[in-house]
């Protein structure tokens, strides 16, 4: 037992109960938001007479975040309950090549080979999180393996029906109204990504912060032990968030889709990675209960400043990696270090 | 403390493979009524509140609330019937804030359809006019509970259970973590709680935390009850021989 000198009862009254700046400070989205604005300066200023500053260049790199964006707003949802999702990237994959094949070679309406990959992207959702549930394995290995499992059946089933990886000429085969709007247009110079991208992050955000499932969704990732005790239901929360990030993918090999004009079986390698980088730069904490949609979307938007900024610099591309790394790691030194902060005990009891 | 008990077993037992963890143990509280439940490690103590908190099932005997025998499957069985456990561990989430916390598992909703939400603010309004006593004001209540203090967490929890309709709270060694100082925190609370009508029952093996605030002293060894005694009866040294197993010290009561 701890003996305390200070003898005067102490009723816990806290010395200083203001919000105010340290609120602000701790906000997860902070770095985000404070590396995106130094990024944008740095490339502006010694990029921008080079093109960084360009309506082509802007709609280049904001369809890059885009695309990591909409699968990285559910993305972060998960995160927050302490789950990952690896195989997003082979998910994206899968979801051009079934749609790509439904419509270009077995002549589909755009409709029913979008519903078709839907319901596909949520049975391996489900399956997902049912194996995470029920083997109560890391989901790091599960999806890991789900990763290689739809890849190589992406690849495989493609390669036994057509005999190729990929299939073009998928704008022509669906044309340009109908459900194939909702993918395919744009937004003044725009493409429509950007507003998949900001609609779903703006929905994460909602049930994140003002939803009951949100609460959930905190209380499964802080603590799982007293979210079980105070009878929330964890096991379907993350199913629904994996059934979430799947559907998710869906929208993005769509988005792909379109703007490539072909399905390829070997589209968003590597971007599992770039979804959790942008949650992490975004301020979420890997070991869960704790993220914020709006500081991913911020971290996304800096992926893909980044990413095509990069070409403007001096520098030879090869470095983007390196530079990448080392974002990320500064990024998740200040949040750590401001979580850490922000959870010291207050107040002299 | 004329009143009929509110939650009452009678004549326990209970069993762990060949270890009789509880043998012909009864233990009754009343409304307002803190009984403390004391012995050493090894006494019975945590087999008998998980008796009572419907975590385990006793192998004889009876549970009686509020006069009618019955059967606890579970915590949230024994919970909808006004008997809330305040386990060790709390059941916070050290990084939610402190509303959140409070409302775990049980959040207020305004809106309709797709559009229900959690009303934060009638949360936040809830949970600081419930923890107001404890010092956790109204922009307290909106920091992560994780940043309280050990006894503030303590009282958060036993609030919670309060707030949410408990009749008898089991407070399982509620200071045995604390210190002076912050063990004082809680047991204010439970004084509280007990000039609302609440029954308590308090396990512990401090028996400076105990006699000062417990109406009714139920005293443990070795899975055996060595008595029931009443504050009157008990002073605070024989309770302590009674702890240690000094049956004699019974008699000299």
């Amino acid at each position: 037992m701890t003996m305390q000198l200070d003898s005067r009862i102490d009723r816990g009254r806290d010395p200083a109960p203001r919000l105010g700046l340290r609120a602000l400070l701790v906000r997860p989205e902070l770095t985000a938001v404070v590396g995106t604005i130094i990024v944008f300066a740095l490339f502006a200023t010694f990029t921008g007479q080079a093109g960084f500053l360009s309506v082509a260049m802007t709609r280049n790199y904001l369809e890059v975040a885009a695309e990591i964006g909409v699968i990285a707003a559910p993305a972060t949802l998960l995160i927050v309950t302490g789950e990952f999702d690896l195989s997003v990237g082979s998910m994206v994959a899968a979801g051009e090549t079934i749609v790509s094949y439904l419509t270009v070679v077995a002549g589909w309406p755009f409709a029913a080979a979008f519903g078709a990959a839907l319901a596909f992207a949520a049975a391996v959702g489900a399956l997902n999180g049912f194996l995470v549930v029920k083997t109560k394995l890391p989901s790091f290995i599960i999806t890991l393996a789900m990763l290689f499992i739809v890849r190589g059946a992406a690849q495989g089933v493609l390669r036994m029906l057509t005999g190729t990886s990929t299939i073009d000429g998928v704008r022509e085969a669906i044309g340009s109204g109908g459900v194939g709007a909702l993918f395919s247009t744009s937004i003044g110079p725009f493409s429509i990504s950007l507003l998949w991208w900001i609609a779903l992050t703006l929905v994460a955000a909602w049930v994140l912060d003002k939803t009951v499932f949100g609460n959930w969704i905190y209380a499964t990732g802080g603590n799982l032990a007293a979210a079980v005790r105070t009878g929330i239901p964890v096991d379907r929360v993350k199913i629904m968030l994996y059934v979430a990030v799947a559907v998710s993918t869906t929208f993005v090999a769509m988005l792909d889709l379109f703007a490539i004009n072909q399905g390829n079986a070997n589209a968003a390698i590597g971007r599992e990675f770039e979804v959790v980088t942008a949650a992490v730069i975004g301020g979420a904490l890997l070991t869960g209960g704790y993220g914020s949609p709006i500081g991913t979307l911020f971290g996304a938007l800096l992926f893909g400043m980044v990413d095509q900024g990069f070409f403007f610099t001096p520098l030879p591309d090869v470095w983007f990696m390196t530079f990448l790394g080392l974002m990320l790691l500064f990024a998740v030194f200040v949040n750590n270090t401001v979580r850490v902060q922000s959870l010291k005990p207050r107040g002299r009891s | 403390m004329d009143s009929e008990p509110y939650l009452e077993a009678i004549s326990v037992c209970k069993s762990y493979q060949n270890v009789l963890a509880l043998q012909d143990v009864s233990i009754s509280v009343r409304p307002g009524e803190v009984v403390c439940l004391l012995g050493d490690n090894g006494a019975g103590k945590s087999t008998l509140i998980q008796v009572l908190s419907g975590v385990a099932q006793p192998d004889k005997g009876i549970i009686r609330i509020a006069g009618h025998d019955v059967r606890l499957r579970s915590p949230n069985e024994a919970l909808d019937r006004g008997i809330a456990t305040v386990f060790q561990d709390l059941a916070i989430v050290p990084i939610m804030p402190v509303y959140r916390n409070f409302f775990l598992g049980r959040e207020p909703t305004v809106g309709w359809g797709p559009f229900r939400r959690f009303d934060s603010g009638r949360a936040i309004r809830v949970a600081a006019e419930a923890l107001h006593d404890l010092g956790v004001d109204a922009l307290a209540v909106r920091r992560p509970i994780g940043t309280l203090s050990g006894g503030q967490r303590q009282s958060v929890a036993v609030a919670r259970a309060v707030h949410f309709g408990a009749r008898v709270l089991i407070l399982d060694e509620p200071t045995s973590a604390l210190g002076v100082k912050q063990a004082e925190i809680v047991l204010d609370y439970v004084r509280s709680a007990k000039a609302r009508g609440i029954g308590v029952v308090l396990i512990t093996h401090n028996v400076q935390h105990a006699y000062p605030i417990g109406d009714t002293f139920v005293v443990l060894f070795l899975g055996r009850q060595l008595g029931v005694f009443k504050k009157t009866d008990l002073s605070e040294t024989k309770l302590m021989r009674l702890m240690a197993g000094k049956v004699d010290a019974v008699a000299e009561a």
